[in-house]
């Protein structure tokens, strides 16, 4: 198989090809595949490992170990600070998500189009793109019996109180609900990047080399042609081996944080690269029960109420085993025992904005980016009501108390005291915030003075450089990127092959 | 890790350099006057140097003491563990090559007293002292960034142990189900830790003084964390949580979640929650080419 281990590698190598195309992700898989079935040569490069099914576990610690950046603590710098979880394996965060596809919303593409001259976005064009991605991913809604006792508990609140929902399409392909997406799928069932664009990019003839760390672009003057990567051994760290691939085209996919610091680091220069960032923060919000949930059986990502997506408010099914949900469980000694304890009785769905504000990402001396982000006054207002309303549909479902996971006021005990929550200013500070979706950090503009990159993915201002994933999309997508990002990647690819 | 005849010269020059900045600066504080009086009278036997001017304002002393202070506790730091903290003589250096470079610009541009020409020149043989050092010891030598404080027995790892022992359930009543203390649950806490580079576990060394040493401030008691009893330390840390300020609140923010994800991850804590792990079935799973 064309796929080189760079721990393996016992010699510097050096490629010639047609595209370099550097991140497995949502991005960079979908531009890799693209390119190769048009037939371009194409080479890949992942920092991350290229892990076989029988690998997943399931379980958390070695999971984060294994499948995440950090061990799953990357997060921005600000108030408060916000984890923000990213994959580093082939198939980058798909690997680690919960397999949730939606198009973006046709008013974001229009926006798109109207304020930053990306005809090729609307809404007529961009249709084929997600209905083919889709198909190719296996996108399909939750079925009934996948839901789980804790999407059916929320879905049951939902209804009490007359909001819109319905079960989440995701990228599966027979799955068997065992609860543990964002660790690996153990059964292989959800289509991440690893399991779908990449292996049919190989089969169109792309090579892929893993832990490889792309170092820094080469150059000259503003034409660039390759890039220099670092070659790591099984724990990460550098085996002083090299890679350099020359190429007459470099497609950088690493994601909304590591885009800008590479690009940054390679010596690119716009006003607007790093700029623009934004998360969908979110809050976990639990709830007990008097009777046992046992959220843990099915997806846990499985319903989805879309009633206030106009007001940026998105609530979605979260639910971890005990490893993952403890930290926002409230409490110390043995408050947060009994509270464990009950585990089987705790329901989680997810409390998650489309915010108005933005953070940047900046890059500190070794060429890492340090993502700053702080919410802004009406974003911890619109997140409050996020969790105000969360909490709402947990009472309406019968829930005893609910977690809010702000810690002025972490804990709920009756729907009047939801409604209340709403309605007062909670300060950023008081947020244990966490976020999925960092994206717009090289954003997309046919303006060079709005945008990083133009209609093509192309850098404005430089030859043969394109960016292809999250950090080009010029809004927030209201909903999770994971399927806009690859349409959008599509059309990237599509356009750099037809430009020969 | 054999002590060497090198080990303990720089350790004797740098404890040297801790009892001298403590003596000078204790004088200082003391007798300022009398210092720099003292100062005249010896640089008159070297030549003609013009008095020292005297002053009541004792800005300059706070200042001074503050210096003082914390030079005394980089030499400190130093000394105990002088390979470990090897990169601190450089730090030390910064502080007195400014202190001497300060003084040679006064003394040839403001006044030509002999305690500026006196203090240029013992800071500046500080500096070219510690840059001596620093090149003496050999860095590979530094143990692999853990610190003795964490390491078992140590102060740093009691604090730990308290801290986790009291913020998860201790096992002591719960059969065979392996609490924070009972299976030294601190060194799972710090391998993992580990996991992202030998030096990691030090990030915890300054939140675990705070929570040592708080209790001064926000517990109105003399007794460090680790001497209060189970159910103080309990309201303590809980104090942490929900704290409204901020910092102190991030002060136990990255301990509770490590520990409690890595203590629930446990499939014998997950037994205790009554969580059922999934059983996987890879029957007809898509593997990676």
């Amino acid at each position: 198989m064309n796929h080189l281990d760079g721990a393996a590698a016992t010699s510097d190598v050096r490629r010639a090809v047609d595209v370099v195309v550097i991140g497995t992700g949502a991005g960079g898989a979908v531009a890799a595949a693209t390119l190769a079935e048009a037939g371009a040569r194409v080479l890949l490069l992942e920092e991350g490992a290229y892990h076989r099914t029988e690998e997943f576990s399931g379980h958390p610690p070695e999971m984060l170990t294994l499948l995440y950046r950090n061990r799953g603590l990357t997060a921005t710098l600000g108030t408060p600070v916000i984890g923000v979880p990213l994959g580093c394996a082939v198939g980058g965060t798909t690997t680690v998500n919960s397999g949730t596809c939606y198009p973006a919303p046709d008013y974001v593409l229009e926006r798109w189009v109207r304020d930053e001259g990306l005809g090729d976005l609307a809404p007529p064009l961009m249709a084929p793109r997600f209905a083919e991605v889709s198909r190719r991913i296996g996108v399909t809604p939750v079925p009934e019996e996948l839901l789980g006792p804790n999407a059916r508990l929320f879905r049951k609140g939902a209804e009490a109180l007359g909001f819109a929902g319905a079960p989440i399409p995701r990228n599966v392909k027979g799955c068997k609900g065992t609860g543990v997406c964002a660790f690996g799928c153990p059964t292989g069932a959800k289509q991440s990047m690893n399991l779908s664009y990449v292996p049919a990019a190989l089969a169109a003839g792309a090579e892929l080399v893993t832990r490889a760390r792309a170092r820094r672009l080469l150059s000259d003057g503003n034409r660039i042609w390759g890039v220099e990567a670092s070659l790591l051994d099984a724990k990460g760290q550098p085996t002083g081996r090299t890679l350099r691939a020359l190429a007459r085209a470099t497609v950088v996919a690493v994601g909304a944080f590591y885009t800008p610091a590479l690009l940054r680091t390679s010596g690119v220069r716009h006003p607007l690269l790093g700029r623009n960032l934004r998360i969908h923060p979110a809050a976990r919000v639990g709830a007990m029960f008097a009777e046992p949930v046992k959220g843990w059986i099915g997806v846990p990502q499985s319903y989805h109420v879309s009633q206030f997506e106009r007001e940026g408010i998105f609530i979605q099914g979260i639910f971890a085993p005990p490893g993952v949900e403890a930290p926002s469980i409230p409490g110390i000694g043995r408050e947060h025992r009994e509270r464990m304890r009950r585990f089987s009785h705790l329901g989680s769905f997810g409390a998650l904005i489309s915010e108005s504000g933005s953070g940047r990402v900046v890059t500190v001396p070794g060429g890492q980016p340090l993502a700053l982000y702080s919410l802004s006054p009406p974003d911890c207002r619109r997140l409050a009501r996020a969790i105000s309303l969360t909490a709402q549909v947990w009472f309406a479902a019968g829930a005893t108390e609910v977690f809010t996971s702000v810690r002025s006021r972490p804990v709920l005990r009756s729907m009047a005291e939801a409604r209340d929550f709403g309605d007062r200013a909670v300060g950023a500070k008081y947020f244990d915030a966490m976020a999925f979706h960092p994206m717009g950090t090289a954003r997309m503009s046919a303006d060079p003075a709005r945008g990083v990159v133009d209609g093509s993915g192309r850098v404005h201002g430089y030859e043969g450089l394109y960016v292809a994933d999250a950090a080009v999309l010029p809004s927030s997508t209201r909903r999770n990127p994971q399927l806009t990002i690859m349409a959008v990647a599509t059309k990237i690819a599509a356009d750099l092959a037809a430009s020969g | 890790m054999p002590v060497t005849n090198l080990d303990r010269f720089v350790r004797l020059n740098v404890v040297g350099l801790f009892w001298g900045f403590v003596v000078v600066g204790t004088l200082f504080f003391l007798v300022p006057d009398g210092v720099v009086a003292f100062t005249d009278r010896v640089g008159a036997w070297f030549g003609d140097f013009p008095q020292a001017p005297q002053t009541g304002f004792r800005l300059w002393l706070s200042l001074t003491t503050g210096y003082m202070v914390l030079v005394s506790l980089l030499a400190y730091l130093i000394q105990r563990d002088i390979h470990g903290n090897r990169s601190l003589l450089l730090v030390l250096a910064a502080g007195k090559l400014t202190s001497s470079v300060t003084c040679l610009l006064f003394y040839m541009f403001s006044l030509a007293a002999f305690g500026y020409l006196l203090n240029f020149l013992v800071d500046g043989s500080i500096v070219l002292n510690c840059l001596l050092l620093y090149r003496l010891l050999d860095p590979s030598r530094r143990r692999p960034g853990f610190p003795r404080w964490l390491e078992r027995g140590g102060r740093g790892r009691s604090i730990l142990t308290g801290v986790l022992a009291t913020m998860l359930p201790d096992a002591a009543d719960e059969k065979g189900a392996g609490g924070a203390e009972s299976a030294d649950f601190a060194e799972d806490v710090l391998d993992y830790l580990r996991g992202f580079g030998p030096a990691a576990p030090r990030a915890l060394v300054p939140a675990l003084l705070t929570i040592e040493y708080g209790t001064i401030l926000w517990f109105g008691t003399l007794r460090p964390f680790t001497r209060l009893d189970a159910a103080e330390r309990e309201r303590y840390l809980r104090g942490f949580e929900n704290s409204r300020f901020y910092l102190r609140e991030r002060v136990l923010f990255p301990i509770r979640l490590l520990a409690t994800t890595l203590f629930y991850s446990r499939p014998e804590q997950e037994a205790v929650t009554g969580y059922e792990r999934p059983r996987i079935d890879r029957s007809g799973a898509a593997v990676q080419p």
